[in-house]
């Protein structure tokens, strides 16, 4: 024989319960406190968010490789073999716990996963750009390598200050008949090879004293070239005596490969 | 006049314990509902609704008295409901949905449903047992519950254009599972 059900079982057995002091209502305190956990966790995710996008960009010009996509396929395939792309996973994933922390939240789930996201990286892009601009970096960075910061130092040293393979950022010291001399970032003297084929901006005068981005693989100590830019504005390096010295009157097309003379390897 | 729930709920949470009885007895028997018709048997409808109505008495000074009852004691609902699914199928991303990802232009939400649903009711019945659990559930909320898509997107935490490609999709599955019944 089947026992009907009562419905009046379930009120009777929760309200049991509840006298019982077996179920206890959580304070209107604790939710509080959630909730201000929730928004404090989601404020740090944030602001780490945009500390990381800024220090992509950061990277990206201290590098050199901001540049390097102006000088035509081989300048792109330069910039992305420089890019950071662990920091960028690292951005990524933030940006997935921010939108688990805000799922709760019917601003959040009411749209389409895919609004709040490109909503996410566009402030973060926006704002770590904005944030790149500054001195931060610049500033954080030293007081990190002079304090000996353990981590932070380390992070701006490892990563801040890597050669990317494929590109030079230095100073000219020395103007040479097709191509210069170029005191990098990191102290070495290279000699750059200028042929027909580098892409140069239009009427290009180099200086000695200006600060360039080379995008070539260094054989050695030399680099054929197959993009200069100077950078001057964007860099600040140590800068050796300017000289008035002109490579070549504006306008005029650079030296073909065969036009090139011998290069002396300078001696040091 | 009948008290909103929204108006008992604030009684329960200033201390009225005999308040929650009367929200209790409202929603057993929709909750028992729900839970039979979404679950099919696989666990025990009434140690399900009532464990939902502890999570919701504990929980009950979360609720926000400005916003409706209904479909925050079903989103409670949701929940206990989904884990004892994952539980028993182990598949903890069961309900995964990529059309949550992505904007869908819908049709309006019916506003006459009597005629046709009368025999969709009926096709329910006879069908539902068939249909995969994501698709089950929002037909339940929709056609047994009657929630509009708003309090549906409430209590699945979903965008409310994913409610109604749900409810479509669902739609087609019960109409192939109806007719591949009705050939046999």
């Amino acid at each position: 024989m089947t026992i009907p059900f009562d419905p009046n079982a379930i009120k009777a057995a929760v309200i049991a319960k509840i006298k019982a002091g077996e179920i206890v209502m959580k304070s209107k305190r604790y939710f509080l406190l959630r909730t201000i956990a929730v928004a404090a966790a989601a404020v740090l995710v944030t602001l780490a968010l945009i500390y990381l996008t800024s220090f992509i960009f950061f990277f990206l010009h201290r590098s050199g490789a901001w540049f390097t996509p102006g000088f035509g396929s081989r300048g792109v395939r330069t910039f992305l073999a420089s890019f950071p792309w662990g920091i960028l996973i690292a951005v990524a994933i933030l940006a997935i716990i921010l939108e688990v922390l805000v799922e709760r939240y019917a601003v959040a789930y009411r749209r389409p996963l895919v609004y709040s996201f490109l909503g996410v990286v566009v402030v973060a892009l926006a704002v770590g750009y904005a944030a790149s601009r500054t001195p931060f970096h610049t500033a954080f960075s030293s007081y990190a390598r002079s304090h000996n910061a353990p981590l932070v130092g380390r992070f701006y040293r490892d990563i801040g200050e890597r050669r990317p393979s494929g590109m030079e950022v230095g100073t000219v010291t020395e103007m040479l008949p097709g191509g210069f001399l170029m005191l990098t970032k990191r102290g070495d003297e290279i000699q750059v090879v200028i042929s027909g084929e580098t892409r140069l901006p239009a009427g290009y005068e180099l200086e000695e004293g200006d600060i360039v981005v080379v995008g070539g693989e260094r054989v050695g100590s030399s680099v054929q070239a197959f993009g200069v830019r100077e950078v001057s504005d964007d860099f600040e390096l140590p800068l050796p005596p300017r000289g008035r010295f002109r490579m070549r009157p504006a306008g005029m097309p650079p030296l073909l490969p065969s036009e090139l003379p011998m290069m002396p390897v300078p001696v040091k | 006049m009948e008290q909103a729930d929204e108006e008992i709920a604030l009684l329960v949470q200033q201390g009225n314990t005999d308040a929650f009885g009367s929200l209790v007895e409202r929603y057993t028997p929709k909750l028992l509902r729900y839970a039979r018709k979404f679950l099919l048997g696989r666990e025990d409808a009434e140690d399900m609704v009532q464990e939902v109505f502890i999570k919701a008495y504990t929980n009950i000074n979360s609720f926000d008295i400005s916003r409706r009852f209904s479909p925050w004691v079903y989103r409670i609902a949701h929940n206990e409901f989904i884990n004892a699914i994952s539980r028993k199928e182990r598949e903890p991303f069961l309900f995964f949905d990529p059309d949550e990802l992505f904007p869908h232009p819908i049709a309006a939400e019916q506003t006459d449903r009597s005629i046709k649903d009368s025999d969709l009711k009926r096709v329910l019945d006879e069908c539902l047992t068939s249909v995969g659990a994501k698709y089950r559930e929002v037909l339940v909320l929709y056609y047994y519950e009657e929630l509009n898509y708003t309090d549906i997107a409430d209590v699945l935490h979903l965008p409310v254009s994913t409610v109604g490609v749900r409810l479509k999709r669902g739609r087609e599955a019960l109409r192939k599972v109806y007719e591949k019944l009705n050939h046999l």
